[in-house]
């Protein structure tokens, strides 16, 4: 057995030692002269066809020329006839549409040399017929194959040699040939043969460059088809490319994410799929479908009944469902079953809108799963999602959470910044008796940002009217919760009666305290109704426009630095009058000055838009507002307060802060209220003393006691004096601090009281007849 | 001191005058009722509150009052109190009816006789 191995094995070494070696010097040698030859069979068939034709033609010229050629020369008819067949036989073969190429080929050459033969022949051997050969062998080449080509040339050499043993004139015309009709066959032949090889050569060199040609061709062909593939490619991922850049710029362009999911959906669609679901996760944890689209119909019938499902987040079956749960994308580039396919679809699949492929990504946010993208396509489309495909649908899922997640950010935090900002303004000015204010308030720009402006018009103790106006320079809610704190801060300090300047100097000191390091600037101002004087300090502030009979001037006395500006400010006071049908005008820079406007040019639209202006104050408040900023859009808040001395009148209603402290201050103000409309002072502090102890109770049994607001609407017409106290509380008889003896005063000291009780709160209504009047 | 109302105080040997201007109401009336209270001292005979400056006063004033009196009288000292007949707290004086608690005078020295008075 190992012998036997071991014999093979030598076997085979013995061979391999060898055989590579002789058939490598033949069969190489024979590879460089077959290489050298042209290959012969490479006609396309179309020009093959062609050169056929024409060929035949020649060929069947022959079939007619010879018999006539036969009988000229003085044959028989006979003889004619058989000279012509042995032309027209070949003909006939190679004519016949049936047969192959090659026998076609074959049969042609044969009748076409025979026709030379032939002609040769009936001339008798004229040598110079000898020459319809030689035309004769350049057309057989025309075939460019060896087969006619060596039946051609072994043609000549059998008919010169055969024919011209058998019947030597018939073949030649002179001696030496007719004695030795093989010698001078050979002759011919080797001619022939001549004109065979400069056939050959110039086959070749054709050939060589024809195929060099159609190797080019062919090269340049799949250079072509490969760049269309590779551009294919290219523009897929360029479309990719924009489509996430298209989605991103409208994801970042809006904050509204539901119109944005919407968008994004239809720039999906036909782009990479043919119908694209959105479903996202609501606070509330149910599933809502926030967008729906398709490529299939144009009238939306699809989509619109997709819009409508709502996703169960118990429904195993669902695909879409599973990924919202597990936040893992899935693709599919086949249904598994036809019942997923079904579910994902819902209620359009018993429509016929089934799926195909699908890619379900989630909607990821930094604090999990928001919601999912779906991607499906169908069969009309005739195309699949595939893997390639994930990469941008998982991009489109991210950013798209990325993106609701900031809409409801936003949401958030724009609720707070409304809440904080309507907090820290009026809601209402207070009509104070004797001063008539106005005012508006612009939020500048779009967005969240919240501005820091803020106006304040309140009672004090001892009947003198505080005006603030100020400007945080900043925005958003930081700055807004700074001017929250001054806004509180100037409120108390003002209650202690201090002066402007003082007031200012205290806030100065609150903004250095605060660490956001913000600036601020504030006009502070009081305003004695008994003389008309008003003072004020200014924190840098623009100046308040001062409208007066005698002319009009911005009151830039008494300003400071900004509050929070440098360590030590020292605040000043200026002091004018205000009386009867003056206007004193507070804004913020917003109105006045921006990027494009200078400050001057700003205080001259003010000032223009005060001299033209309505007389009624809350007109005119928002007059100087749409007049001085005319068509500009402003990015920065801005702030309109208008005050202006009045003549008393004789209803008067104020909001009051549920809070003890405003007790004097209201005290003073009806005082002056009722000797301006007549009232005696003998009976004031009967009337004071009733009303008051309607507002304690007011101000302990309100809705939100020491904190809320209430209501007085007093009235003096026609021999009538009559107050209203409104709370929104439940209110009780008996207060802890007066023993029970309010209701008695009350009663004691008003002609008639009036108690209404609904769920919204209580009235009070104290009423008296023309003996309180003077 | 409080916001709207001003003491005067006069300790004699006997005697604690306290003199109230201003105004009393809601928001500073248990202020004054703790100075009152703070004011009499337990070796004084009684208390001798004139309030005839008192430009206004309402229930919770008057609430003051009589937690004072009740309190003076637990500890066995009496209790004066000077409104003139022209105070425009007088209708307030009389509606409640302070005078069954307090001996009211309509001045400060018949106030002082009244509350020495055994």
């Amino acid at each position: 057995m190992n012998s036997l191995i071991m014999a093979l094995k030598v076997d085979a070494v013995a061979s391999s030692d060898e055989s590579p070696f002789i058939p490598r010097g033949i069969g190489g040698q024979l590879t460089d002269l077959r290489s050298m030859l042209p290959k012969g069979q490479m006609l396309p068939a179309r020009t093959w066809e062609a050169r056929h034709r024409g060929i035949l033609v020649l060929l069947w010229f022959h079939v007619v020329l010879v018999p006539i050629f036969a009988t000229v020369r003085g044959f028989s008819v006979l003889h004619a006839v058989l000279e012509g067949s042995a032309v027209g036989i070949p003909a006939a073969i190679a004519t016949a549409p049936r047969l192959g190429r090659r026998l076609r080929t074959v049969a042609a050459s044969i009748g076409i040399l025979s026709a030379s033969g032939v002609l040769v022949h009936l001339s008798g051997g004229l040598i110079e017929m000898h020459f319809h050969f030689f035309v004769m062998v350049t057309v057989v080449a025309l075939y460019q194959d060896w087969i006619p080509f060596l039946v051609a040339i072994g043609y000549v050499l059998v008919h010169h040699g055969l024919v011209g043993v058998i019947d030597p004139r018939s073949v030649f015309n002179h001696q030496a040939a007719i004695d030795k009709p093989w010698t001078w066959a050979g002759i011919h032949a080797f001619f022939i043969a001549g004109i065979s090889v400069v056939c050959l050569v110039t086959w070749r060199l054709n050939e060589s460059l024809l195929s060099s040609r159609t190797r080019a061709e062919k090269e340049r062909a799949e250079l072509y088809e490969s760049e269309k593939v590779a551009r294919g490619q290219a523009e897929r991922a360029q479309q990719r490319l924009t489509l996430l850049a298209e989605a991103s710029q409208r994801m970042i362009s809006s904050l509204d994410s539901n119109k944005t999911l919407q968008d994004v959906a239809e720039l999906t669609v036909p782009a990479l799929a043919d119908i694209c679901l959105v479903d996202v996760i609501e606070e509330d944890s149910t599933i809502r479908r926030w967008a729906a689209v398709d490529g299939i119909d144009r009238n939306g019938a699809i989509a619109g009944s997709m819009r409508d499902e709502a996703l169960d987040l118990s429904d195993s079956m669902n695909p879409i469902v599973e990924v919202l749960r597990t936040g893992v994308s899935r693709v599919m580039e086949e249904m598994p079953t036809p019942e997923i396919a079904h579910a994902l679809v819902g209620v359009v699949a018993s429509a016929g809108v089934v799926p195909t492929s699908a890619i379900i990504v989630p909607l990821e946010g930094h604090k999990g799963i928001l919601g999912s993208i779906s991607f499906f396509t169908v069969a009309e489309s005739g195309r699949a999602l595939e893997p390639e495909d994930l990469p941008l649908a998982s991009e489109l899922g991210r950013r798209a959470g990325t993106a609701l997640e900031n809409s409801r950010l936003y949401a958030r935090e724009r609720t707070v910044a409304e809440t904080l900002q309507r907090s820290l303004l009026p809601v209402h000015l207070p009509e104070i008796p004797g001063l008539e204010s106005g005012a508006r308030y612009l939020p500048g720009g779009p967005g969240v940002e919240v501005g820091g402006d803020w106006y304040d018009v309140f009672l004090l103790p001892g009947g003198s009217v505080g005006i603030a106006m100020g400007d945080v320079m900043g925005r958003g809610i930081p700055a807004a919760s700074l001017m929250g704190q001054l806004r509180n801060a100037l409120r108390a300090f003002a209650y202690d009666n201090l002066p402007p300047a003082e007031i200012l100097q205290k806030l100065h000191r609150l903004v250095q305290a605060d660490e956001s390091e913000y600036l601020a600037t504030a006009v502070y101002a009081t305003w004695d109704p008994d003389d008309g004087t008003l003072r004020m300090a200014n924190a840098a502030h623009p100046p308040p426009l001062l409208v007066t009979g005698s002319g009009n001037r911005f009151v830039k006395e008494a300003t400071s630095a900004p509050l929070g500006a440098i360590p030590h400010i020292t605040f000043e006071e200026t002091a004018f009058a205000l009386i009867e049908g003056d206007t004193l005008i507070l804004y913020t820079d917003g109105l006045v000055e921006d990027r494009n406007t200078a400050l001057d040019a700003g205080l001259g639209h003010l000032m223009k838009a005060v001299e033209s202006g309505p007389s009624n104050v809350d007109q005119l408040s928002g007059w100087i507002v749409s007049e001085t900023l005319r068509d500009r859009v402003t990015d920065d808040d801005v702030a309109v307060l208008v005050i202006r001395p009045s003549q008393s009148t004789t209803r008067i209603s104020l909001n009051v802060p549920a809070d003890p402290r405003m007790l004097a201050p209201l005290r003073s103000t009806l005082r002056r209220w009722l000797t301006r409309n007549g009232i005696g002072p003998d009976a004031t502090y009967g009337i004071l003393l009733a009303c008051g102890e309607a507002c304690a109770n007011a101000i302990e049994h309100g809705s939100k006691p020491y904190t809320g607001h209430f209501q007085l609407e007093a009235l003096a017409e026609e021999g009538e004096l009559r107050i209203a106290v409104k709370d929104e509380g439940t209110w009780r008889p008996n207060r802890p601090t007066e023993g029970g003896r309010g209701i008695g005063i009350m009663e004691s000291f008003a002609k008639h009281l009036d108690l209404t009780k609904t769920p919204e709160g209580t009235t009070v209504t104290l009423s008296w007849s023309d003996e309180v009047f003077r | 001191m409080t916001a709207h109302a001003h003491f005067d105080v006069v300790n004699t040997k006997d005697l604690t005058t306290v003199s109230i201007t201003g105004e009393v109401d809601l928001s500073n009336a248990e202020e004054v009722a703790g100075k009152l209270f703070d004011t009499v001292k337990p070796e004084s005979l009684g208390l001798v509150l004139d309030i005839s400056e008192v430009r206004y006063m309402d229930s919770s004033g008057i609430s003051v009052l009589f937690e004072m009196s009740r309190t003076l009288s637990a500890r066995r000292q009496s209790m004066s109190l000077v409104v003139p007949e022209a105070s425009p707290l007088r209708p307030l004086i009389d509606l409640t009816r302070i005078q069954l608690a307090v001996n009211v005078s309509e001045t400060v020295e018949e106030a002082k006789e009244a509350a020495t008075r055994p």
